[in-house]
């Protein structure tokens, strides 16, 4: 399987049971749970695990940009809300370009109003939510045109 | 004269601390908890604690009747407020007086005083510099007064406090939009349509200094630096100041000390200088207990709750300023429950809490493993305290305690506070507020091993939240890590509703 860890490229083969293998290497790994592992002595902890593509780890306290289907440095197709609030303002239009950074919608949140910005130059396909809606968290804004990148 | 019972009006992590120091004291440390807080353990450490009901604060811990009632029902004759929610309403203070309840805090005519920002300018302008500013009502009063003291200028809510409906003014064009939006989020926030314009200061060190004072004697334990904020919410604090010169700080002890005499303060709190160009200018009172106190605990041995108690019964402190003897160096991480890239505050089970242990470190927290945190109140879930003989020492420790600390099924901002640690300007003490925005993130290449094969062994984690993702930068240091730049991921990150937490 190859994964990329912030900016570099891993392989990991999977032997057998705890067998591994990064990048042709044999790696000496002692496994206590899928969440605590000691590789060459060194006791390493998973915190956290985030869901997507890429996705947040804390290991040791520390955080790693994962990245498997990303290789090909695809970007998500929708935008979803990152708090629950309420739609007051959608700058962006459908069927238009954004670009990336470019203000697409602005969510009021317990008072605060929170700019939701494009992640990537995108075509936008479609609007899901219209202004003065309420939302819930996870909840899709935004969708991008999926032909055009 | 007191059946020695304690009511504290507040939750989590500060609501314990203040039950030990009573417990320690042999008063009785009595509690409140909201419909969303029946599982917090703030409840545990309290000889008997009652519901009030309600969720988010302005229908529990801000609602007077509520606290009064349950002081009442449960014979409390005193109330500790701890910080955030009513610990700074004066109208609070009186009405606890009313009742015939101590409050725990200064009198209600200083609290008054030091918590309107014009009147405490005034007070303090008398022994001490402050910076060009004044009330305005409307457009004209201020543009005559920008006239005076010139661009940027900065908009603060009168009785508002913890960082919010802040506003910088760079132009004349911006000032009608900006004001009237300060003027709205005053007035939903702290119930005051009152604004309040001064010169801005650019990029300067936050000094504060602690008081402990009764109506006999004022005493400070040293200053804090706090210049590592995030829009106004501190993350990192320490004392001694590091980069701070022995005349200048002798010189703001002092003046702290003079401006609380001079407004006749009598409990503990806490005076905020701004500095720059080793000019320093006096910018506010806080008048409770702060969130980052015990890094003045730790270097003096004094229990700031302790002496507020006996402030407040009019015991008397039992320190004087020739017997403060403080000695190393402590800073504190302030960890929250957030998304380290997007900043944005998380709620969830948390499914393990580990904190870590051993010489000169003190953890402040209301976290167990198997606990659901609430999404009503504010993100910090636990305070890192470390404390050394020296600064490096104290690094050192909090090094070692950061990457000890298993707090693990949400994510938070431990990867920020690593990263910081390791930061030049950390180390040599050199930071400013601006220190955010320039942090790069750290991590280890036998950490991204680790995570490659995680990754690829690991089936089993399921979503839990759903995130905007963040684009990603790419790296450019010899570490061949990925950097992300902390302070451009503002966008989300939200202060908790209703709180008013100390900046």
């Amino acid at each position: 399987m190859k994964v990329k860890i912030n900016n570099n490229l891993y392989d990991v083969e999977i032997v057998g049971n705890w067998n591994i293998r990064v990048n042709g290497e044999e790696i000496d790994v002692k496994p206590h749970d899928d969440y605590h592992i000691t590789i060459n002595g060194t006791e390493f902890h998973l915190d956290f695990k985030e869901e997507g593509d890429p996705s947040l780890m804390i290991i040791n306290g520390m955080a790693y940009l994962v990245s498997r289907s990303s290789l090909t440095e695809k970007v998500s197709d929708e935008i979803r809300a990152p708090i629950s609030g309420k739609v007051i303002d959608i700058p962006a239009r459908k069927g238009y370009k954004v670009e990336r950074g470019q203000l697409i919608i602005v969510l009021e949140a317990m008072k605060m109003e929170n700019e939701i910005k494009s992640p990537a130059t995108r075509w936008i396909k479609d609007i899901v939510v219209s202004k003065g809606q309420s939302v819930k968290a996870g909840e899709i804004l935004v969708t991008f045109d999926s032909t055009k990148q | 004269m007191t059946n020695n019972k304690v009511l504290i009006a507040n939750r989590g992590e500060i609501a314990i601390r203040i039950a030990k120091t009573c417990k320690k004291m042999d008063v009785r440390p009595c509690g409140i908890y909201s419909e969303a807080d029946k599982e917090s353990l703030h409840i545990k450490y309290c000889d008997e604690a009652i519901n009030i009901g309600g969720s988010i604060p302005l229908q529990s811990y801000l609602v007077v009747d509520k606290v009064i009632e349950a002081a009442n029902r449960l014979g409390c004759d005193m109330i500790h407020p701890g910080y955030g929610f009513l610990s700074e309403s004066s109208k609070f203070a009186e009405r606890c007086k009313k009742e015939g309840i101590v409050f725990v805090g200064p009198s209600t005519n200083v609290m008054a005083l030091s918590g309107d920002k014009v009147q405490a300018r005034n007070a303090a302008s008398r022994v001490a510099s402050v910076v060009h500013g004044g009330e305005v009502s409307n457009e004209k009063e201020a543009v005559s007064l920008i006239d005076k003291i010139g661009f940027p200028v900065i908009l603060k809510a009168v009785e508002g406090g913890g960082g919010r409906g802040l506003r910088i003014l760079k132009s004349t064009e911006e000032l009608h939009e900006k004001l009237v939006s300060a003027q709205s989020e005053s007035m939903m926030s702290f119930g005051s349509k009152r604004v309040y314009i001064e010169q801005y200061l650019e990029n300067p060190k936050h000094i504060e200094v602690q008081i402990i004072a009764d109506s006999s004697d004022v005493i400070q334990l040293g200053e804090r630096e706090c210049s590592i904020q995030r829009r106004h919410q501190k993350l990192i604090e320490e004392t001694p100041s590091p980069g701070l010169k022995d005349e200048i700080r002798q010189d703001i002890l002092c003046k702290a000390v003079s401006i609380m005499k001079e407004i006749g303060y009598d409990n503990a709190g806490t005076v905020e200088f701004l500095l720059k160009d080793n000019m320093y200018f006096f910018m506010e009172i806080n008048a409770r207990i702060q969130v980052e106190h015990p890094v003045t605990e730790l270097v003096t041995g004094v229990d700031i709750v302790e002496q507020q108690l006996r402030a407040a019964l009019g015991q008397g402190l039992s320190v004087r300023q020739e017997t403060i003897n403080s000695k190393g160096h402590a800073i504190e991480c302030r960890i929250n429950a957030e998304h380290p890239l997007s900043f944005a505050p998380v709620s969830g089970k948390v499914n393990k809490f580990v904190a870590p242990s051993g010489k000169g470190i003190r953890v402040d927290s209301a976290l167990y493993s198997g606990y659901s945190i609430p999404q009503f109140y504010d993100s910090l879930i636990a305070k890192l305290i470390c404390h050394g003989s020296d600064r490096k020492e104290a690094i050192e420790r909090m090094n070692y305690a950061l990457s000890a600390f298993r707090i693990s099924g949400i994510p938070t901002s431990i990867p920020f506070h690593i990263s910081a640690l390791r930061d030049n300007r950390f180390s040599d003490g050199t930071y400013n507020t601006s220190f955010v925005e320039k942090v790069k993130s750290y991590s280890s290449e036998s950490g991204e091993l680790a995570a490659a094969i995680l990754v690829a062994v690991s089936k089993r984690t399921r979503p839990k939240r759903v995130y905007v993702k963040q684009e990603i930068q790419k790296g450019d240091d010899p570490w061949n890590i990925s950097r992300f730049d902390w302070a451009n991921r503002y966008d989300t990150h939200l202060p908790s509703q209703g709180s008013r937490w100390n900046t």
